[in-house]
């Protein structure tokens, strides 16, 4: 490298912001280019100086200050609900204009396939769930878990992240 | 009061639980990690001192309001330089043409001059080249100084200060450039390398 290194080049370099062989060059050229080293040097000097802290002037009862202040400021609810409720209107918009503009001949064809599907797939399990006792009471028990499971799950994911755990107290305490 | 000094999105995440369930108190971990990034932002950004620490308590306040609507997709230093970032341009808007009483105060720090090896006229040197350059700083753009302090004091990344800013990755490599650039020919005419090596 016979020429001076760019301006550009030397940021570059004093960033190591390069890849490992310009870098190289870089520093080949540095080592015969006395120019080049003065110019490194102000540069270094002006890194240093704006990498110098500054002195922090905020008053010792700076967070006390803003916690008193906190006192009366309510966090702001991020506004969810309107979303679901928004999406919830438009979906039964969507699919109320789908039925009385449509055919409901297809929905019907569709209506019969699910049933298909549950007595192929759903009636054998509901079958075994019935076999595995002859006592009734055994058969509510299991009813009522999979009920307060099922509320648990859906009160964690749209309620609270105590719900589920909440719920699985109340699962205990049963 | 116990102050602990966040460094890991885990604990972050625990503190602003804690403060969204109505633990404002340990809203106090953010303040106390987050004040010197703050206070950069504010002290480049806003000339006038008497405003610079009201600016940073009104950051911090529209942390505590908006802390529900942080969703992790940031760093939470790239969430918080934002809002200062921002808190300060309102601020200037509002008060144009922006003050420039108090632009650099002396800095000298007494403890140093009498632990230090280096002699206090070499010292006296030094903080005055640093006085001076602070000077030049103070008269650059808006912009150009924010970065420069976010680049080297914070050590944010160009993607993160580009978030910050609101500006592409390339255009923040470009202004930190010209800015550093123009900073080193100041140094380089009005200082011999003797004095400044």
């Amino acid at each position: 490298m016979n020429k001076h290194l760019s301006e550009q080049h030397i940021q570059e370099y004093l960033d190591n912001n390069i890849n490992h062989s310009k870098k190289q060059t870089i520093e080949e050229h540095l080592s015969e280019c006395s120019s080049c080293r003065d110019e490194i040097k102000h540069y270094k000097k002006l890194y240093a100086i704006l990498e110098t802290d500054i002195e922090q002037r905020l008053s010792t009862e700076f967070n006390v200050n803003v916690l008193n202040r906190l006192k009366n400021i309510p966090i702001k609810k991020p506004k969810t609900w309107i979303y679901y409720l928004l999406g919830l209107f438009g979906f039964f918009v969507i699919l109320g204009t789908s039925l009385y503009f449509s055919d409901l001949k297809p929905f019907v064809y569709v209506s019969e396939q699910f049933k298909i599907l549950i007595n192929a797939y759903i009636f054998p399990y509901v079958e075994l769930f019935q076999n595995l006792s002859s006592s009734k009471s055994l058969n509510y028990l299991f009813l009522s878990f999979i009920i307060i499971f099922i509320i648990g799950t859906i009160d964690r994911l749209f309620f609270s992240s105590e719900g589920f755990s909440k719920s699985n107290k109340i699962l205990l305490i049963i | 009061m116990n102050m602990l000094v966040i460094d890991q999105s885990s604990t972050e995440k625990k503190i602003i639980k804690k403060i969204l369930k109505g633990d404002h108190e340990s809203f106090e971990v953010i303040i106390e990690s987050y004040k010197k990034l703050v206070y950069h932002i504010v002290f480049r950004m806003i000339y006038n001192d008497a405003d610079r620490e009201d600016i940073c308590q009104d950051v911090f306040i529209k942390v505590y309001q908006n802390l529900s609507t942080f969703q992790f997709r940031s760093k939470f230093s790239t969430w918080i330089s934002r809002i200062a970032y921002n808190t300060c341009l309102n601020h200037l808007a509002k008060r144009s043409p922006q003050l420039m009483d108090d632009i650099i105060k002396s800095e000298t720090n007494w403890d140093d001059l009498l632990k230090s090896d280096i002699s206090p006229l070499k010292i006296v040197e030094k903080r005055d080249l640093k006085y001076r350059l602070e000077k030049e700083i103070a008269k650059l753009p808006v912009r150009y100084r924010t970065l420069l302090s976010l680049y080297h004091l914070d050590g944010l990344t160009y993607q993160e200060i580009g978030d910050v800013m609101d500006l592409p990755e390339g255009t923040i490599k470009s202004y930190l450039f010209r800015a550093r650039k123009y900073l080193k020919s100041l140094l380089q005419e009005n200082y011999q390398l003797e004095e400044i090596s």
